[in-house]
């Protein structure tokens, strides 16, 4: 019998669905009863949470003790701690407080074959990590009941502001100084020039011309103030215009809205979807076109021309994610209407040196591009510690494993 | 020396998907509407779901040995078979998810719903399962 682990259900790559596989039945593991904050360490800073907590309900349980996690990605209001970590989720505020990943120091994960409980001290030389092994197993390689993460005390300010950069490429030189200065913001979201005037337009009448980049500081005074100063001198350099706080608060009012407007757009005939991936500073543009370009291809093959809009959401000293918004008319058949520019998009990822995912994972979606990630041997070595911790194949058949 | 925590539930559960959607309708501004009439040809009518009263998952295939196991390991009200829980968990909120949820199609939906309680429940489970 095929076991589906199950959080809060928010997967956008397939992660859920309940295939069988080569058994007769399956069933869902609903963790929601693993609801627990089972330990709180306020001198090493870390909290151990049981895996069917929901993001909200984690907050809610820190921040009694005047801590936070953090991590805040669009699905926020229904994710669950045990699949941010069994997806390697990456949140709006990931490049101040890190992806979710990092902020893993140990788990307990059940697999057919038995417990494990992986982490002991905040960094070891003892073999690889094997707690990254079991990270973003995706239910496929065991069920993960609890994690202990590092927390950090609830910020004292909490200071927006948004800049003007004359265009696309601008931005992305901008937010590379940024990362490179190590003077990235805790939040820094940077949209191209089509999104900048679509969410301007539907924001007020007078859209702003070029690309806006969203910034938001969290922390102490003390810090946020010089972080601000670095970030400043950094964005001056680098040719962009503050804009103030005010179309911050667009954003931060609609950050967890985009999936509740997808809802409407599919109510009224529109097809809406998003896919995010990553690559280096050197490949980023020639990515960014190429994935947009193949988008537009293949739905306009379709009968359907696109809108295709981006944002880099997440930065590093040496690369960064894009993240692509699709609106178009619905076809006759939609779910088929998606899956040829998916197809497109994948292929134009892949061969722009792009990884398939750089947050929402594999799941079965994303599957048919693992061997470009991994190559036959990484491939090889997934399926081995698949056949070892879980030798039947029940758990989430179809998802993850190449 | 290691202080003693007790264990902490939250007061306020986050609420449930509900079938085929994120949540509650919310409109969208009209200049957004506005913006994607003049940018698409959108049906008159729109493209409304299939009403969630409508939808049925197949019968469900759990064996009644695995049933009765489960039920021994996690207590007969943590083990769910009918269709409304089977449904609440048919699929996640990609795109080709939620329309094929809005078109009636209930086939991504389990053959049960566990609800372990602890790490210990959910190895008892992959021990049945396995």
């Amino acid at each position: 019998m095929a076991v589906v682990p199950y959080g809060g259900g928010t997967s956008v790559v397939g992660g859920l669905d309940a295939l069988r596989g080569e058994h007769g039945s399956v069933v869902t593991l609903d963790l929601r009863r693993l609801d627990r904050m089972t330990d709180l360490d306020p001198v090493s800073m870390t909290a151990t949470l049981e895996a069917g907590l929901r993001a909200p309900e984690a907050e809610e349980l820190l921040r009694r003790h005047g801590m936070t996690l953090g991590h805040v990605p669009q699905s926020f209001e229904h994710a669950s701690i045990g699949g941010f970590a069994a997806t390697r989720s990456a949140g709006q505020a990931s490049a101040g407080y890190g992806r979710f990943d990092a902020m893993v120091t140990a788990l307990t994960v059940v697999t057919p074959a038995g417990t494990l409980r992986l982490g002991r001290a905040p960094a070891s030389a003892a073999g690889p990590d094997l707690r990254q092994l079991f990270l973003d197993g995706e239910g496929a390689l065991g069920v993960i009941t609890d994690v202990t993460v590092r927390v950090r005390p609830v910020p004292e300010v909490l200071l927006d502001e948004a800049w003007s950069v004359p265009d696309f490429a601008a931005g992305t030189a901008a937010l590379r100084g940024l990362a490179q200065a190590g003077a990235l913001p805790t939040v820094a979201r940077l949209s191209d020039e089509l999104e900048t005037a679509i969410m301007g337009s539907v924001a007020g009448p007078r859209p702003p011309p070029g690309c806006q980049l969203v910034t938001c500081y969290e922390g102490t005074a003390e810090t946020v103030e010089a972080r601000r100063a670095a970030a400043h001198r950094v964005l001056t350099a680098a040719g962009a215009t503050p804009l103030g706080a005010g179309p911050v608060a667009g954003w931060r009012e609609g950050r967890f809205s985009a999936p509740y407007l997808r809802d409407t757009l599919l109510d009224a005939g529109a097809l809406a979807e998003t896919l995010e991936t990553a690559a280096s500073w050197r490949r980023l543009p020639e990515l960014y076109g190429a994935v947009r370009d193949a988008l537009t291809a293949a739905l306009g093959a379709s009968g359907t021309p696109p809108i295709v809009m981006a944002h880099v959401s997440h930065a590093y000293p040496d690369g960064a994610s894009l993240y692509y918004t699709v609106l178009a008319a619905q076809a006759a058949d939609p779910v088929a209407q998606w899956a040829a520019a998916k197809r497109a998009a994948g292929d134009a990822i892949v061969g722009c040196g792009g990884t398939i995912t750089h947050h929402h994972a594999v799941g079965a979606d994303h599957r048919p591009w693992m061997r470009a990630e991994t190559g036959e041997l990484g491939a090889e070595v997934l399926r081995a510690v698949k056949r070892t911790v879980d030798p039947r194949g029940i758990l989430n058949p179809g998802k993850l494993i190449p | 020396m290691t202080a003693h925590f007790e264990p902490e539930r939250p007061a306020t559960r986050a609420d449930d998907l509900p079938w085929a959607r994120w949540g509650a309708p919310r409109p969208l501004p009209q200049a957004a509407l506005d913006l994607l009439r003049s940018a698409f040809t959108l049906p008159e009518q729109g493209a409304p779901a299939v009403p969630a009263e409508r939808v049925r998952p197949a019968e469900s295939r759990l064996p009644e040995t695995a049933r009765s196991a489960f039920a021994a390991a996690l207590g007969a009200e943590h083990v769910h078979t009918g269709d409304a829980a089977r449904l609440a968990r048919a699929g996640g909120q990609s795109t080709p998810d939620l329309l094929r949820r809005r078109a009636g199609d209930a086939s991504a939906a389990p053959d049960a719903v566990l609800l372990p309680g602890d790490a210990g429940e959910v190895a008892a489970v992959l021990r049945v399962a396995g």
